[in-house]
């Protein structure tokens, strides 16, 4: 098991935003996270990197409590990919990706292993011939691939990444969706919060609904996506059809 | 890296060249052979007057500006701002108020090492309760309003301290610190600073690695295995003694730690690690070359030196502000 969140609360701002959640992940999975805007699904990400302090509840990542992990030792360990992707200062592409390096060796240099690590992430998103252009001069979907570039370039055996088919061509979704899917099966465990049903439904191994700063059901795709989940969660109605296909109708008041 | 390497040299260079350009330059007549004989040999009266004021002068001004290039820096890449700098977060003021505590009590007077120490102390004493106010998770913008807070508080200060001010003397003295000199400087002066000049510039550089991952935002660099605690640590205690050791140098001269890295940039990216040895050799280069122009300048009084770094200082610090797309988060 490579994380596991075991009753975790979270307040920002004084507000109690994660209610209670517990979830896990182990190596080979990839895991939807699904629900509403404002549903929860950022901030679970955030407390599953460690970004947050946890109210209650305890959070252990490849078997270490989490807060006694230096940010180097949680950094071997994990990756994160926001959902949103700021970035200050001019440069160009194939530097960006090489700050996924930051917690191996030494972060001012880049040695042999992470040069290799670096064009392996650039080819795998289809980022490889903007390696050399300005980060700054890129299309929303050309940098939201090569912040996923960057997020792989760790090679932690967990990856969290926020919506990260959000801004892509369909095309482009599809790849997203497909790469993650075979980090997984390559043994990573991943866990990324999706819109696209239709797409959860189709790659991901388990899905996680999240509602209200709970967890309104866990597993597979079949067994959450289920027409009562749906139209209380989502107020939509929606089938699988024989391929195993998705088909969404918004629910009429 | 090879460009960056390369502008290192010829800032380094450019250094040296200007601090023996420096001793050519002086009210007493002395050829530039003679200058230089009299630095490396005993020449009498002559050496005395090259190495006793001429060199500590021109050394004054390169350390006073090598300090705020190095604190504007390392304070832009902790906050991710091009226009943050120890004047926007108050440690200037801080310092130059310091200064004019000792002089105005008197404290001056009483040891020559006063003055500098209290500008020293007052920069640490601004930063450390920039650090306590916003203790554990401050953000960039609260920072920097903060900073703002502090500057008028320390301006208001200095200005009252201004108004009480019993005698013209002190006033004089006054004139100094804020408007900023590196006349009349001797090596004491530059055995006071150097110390703390140098200990802030290895907290800087010892800050790169996370001022590099901040690039991202503060979530991923957290994210991305950065010590941020320790780089805000290293950036504010270290701008402080660097800002404390200028200001006891040279009285408080604002704008170098703005433009210098901006200057930098255009040369050698955007990479705010690799900006922090090339800044403070430009702060330098500004500063020495700038207090060898002022006293080329057919005036009777001097110019002072911080009033000819504001007048080229400030429209470049427009320059930056109106030409820059994004203002710290
Ligand atoms: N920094 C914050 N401070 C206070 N409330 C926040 C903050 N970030 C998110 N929230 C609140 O937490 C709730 C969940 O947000 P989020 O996790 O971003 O949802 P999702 O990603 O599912 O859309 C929302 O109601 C949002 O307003
Ligand atoms: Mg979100």
């Amino acid at each position: 098991m490579i994380l596991e969140l075991d009753h975790i609360s979270v307040s920002l701002k004084g507000r109690r935003i994660l209610n209670d959640i517990s979830m896990s992940a182990r190596e080979g999975e990839f895991i939807g996270l699904i629900g509403p805007n404002g549903a929860g699904k950022s901030t679970l990400l955030r407390t599953a990197a460690g970004l947050l302090p946890v109210e209650a509840g305890t959070r252990r990542l490849a078997g270490a409590a989490m807060e006694t992990l230096s940010p180097r030792e949680r950094a071997r360990a994990l990756s994160y990919l926001p959902q949103t992707r700021p970035l200050y200062w001019a440069m160009p592409v194939r530097s960006l990706v090489a700050l996924g390096r930051f917690a191996w060796g030494n972060p001012l240099t880049e040695d042999a292993r992470d040069a290799e690590a670096v064009d392996c992430a650039l080819a795998a998103c289809g980022a490889g011939h903007l390696a050399d252009r300005p980060a700054s001069e890129l299309s929303g979907g050309e940098l939201s691939r090569v912040h996923l570039a960057r997020a792989l370039a760790g090679e932690t055996p967990l990856l969290l990444a926020d919506e990260p088919a959000a801004a892509l061509d369909p095309a482009h979704q599809l790849s997203v969706m497909q790469l993650l899917r075979a980090k997984a099966e390559e043994g990573k465990a991943v866990i990324a919060a999706l819109h696209d049903l239709t797409l959860a439904a189709r790659y991901c191994t388990r899905i996680v609904m999240v509602h209200e700063g709970g967890v309104a059901a866990d597993g597979a795709p079949k067994d959450v996506l289920t027409d009562d989940q749906l139209q209380q969660v989502f107020r939509i109605r929606a089938r699988f059809d024989a391929e195993g296909g998705l088909a969404i109708h918004a629910l009429e008041n | 890296m090879m460009r960056a390497l390369s502008l290192n040299a010829i800032l380094a260079g450019a250094s040296v060249l200007l601090v023996l350009l420096s001793l050519f330059i002086g009210p007493a007549a002395i050829a530039p052979g003679d200058a230089l004989a009299a630095l490396f040999t005993d020449q009498g009266a002559v050496s005395a007057i090259i190495r006793e004021i001429r060199l500590p002068r021109a050394l004054a001004a390169f350390l006073a500006g090598a300090c705020l290039g190095a604190a504007g820096a390392g304070l832009q890449g902790l906050l991710r701002n091009p226009l943050a700098d120890p004047g926007v977060l108050g440690v200037s003021a801080a310092a130059a108020l310091g200064a004019v505590i000792a002089i105005y009590f008197n404290l001056a007077a009483l040891a020559f090492w006063a003055a500098p120490m209290m500008a020293i102390l007052f920069a640490l004493g601004a930063t450390a309760a920039l650090y306590a106010l916003g203790a554990g998770r401050v953000t960039t913008a609260r920072l920097i309003l903060i900073g703002v807070g502090l500057s008028s508080f320390c301006g208001a200060l200095i200005s009252l301290a201004m108004n009480l001010s019993p005698n013209p003397f002190a006033l004089s003295d006054l004139i100094n610190w804020l408007f900023g000199t590196v006349a009349n400087r001797s090596f004491h002066d530059l055995a006071l600073a150097a110390p703390f000049a140098l200990l802030g510039f290895i907290m800087i550089v010892a800050s790169a690695p996370g001022l590099l991952a901040l690039t991202l935002g503060e979530e991923t660099a957290d994210s991305l295995g950065a010590d941020l605690k320790r780089t805000r640590a290293l950036v504010i205690i270290g701008a402080a003694f660097l800002v404390g050791a200028s200001v006891a140098t040279a009285g408080a001269i604002g704008f170098v730690g703005i433009v210098a890295p901006h200057l930098v940039r255009a040369f050698a990216g955007q990479n705010p690690a690799r900006l922090l040895l090339p800044s403070a050799l430009m702060g330098g280069v500004m500063l020495a070359g700038a207090d060898i122009v002022i006293r080329l300048l057919p005036f009777d009084q001097e110019l002072k030196l911080g009033v000819a770094a504001a007048l080229i200082g400030a429209p470049g610090f427009v320059w930056v502000a109106a030409t820059t797309k994004r203002i710290a988060s």
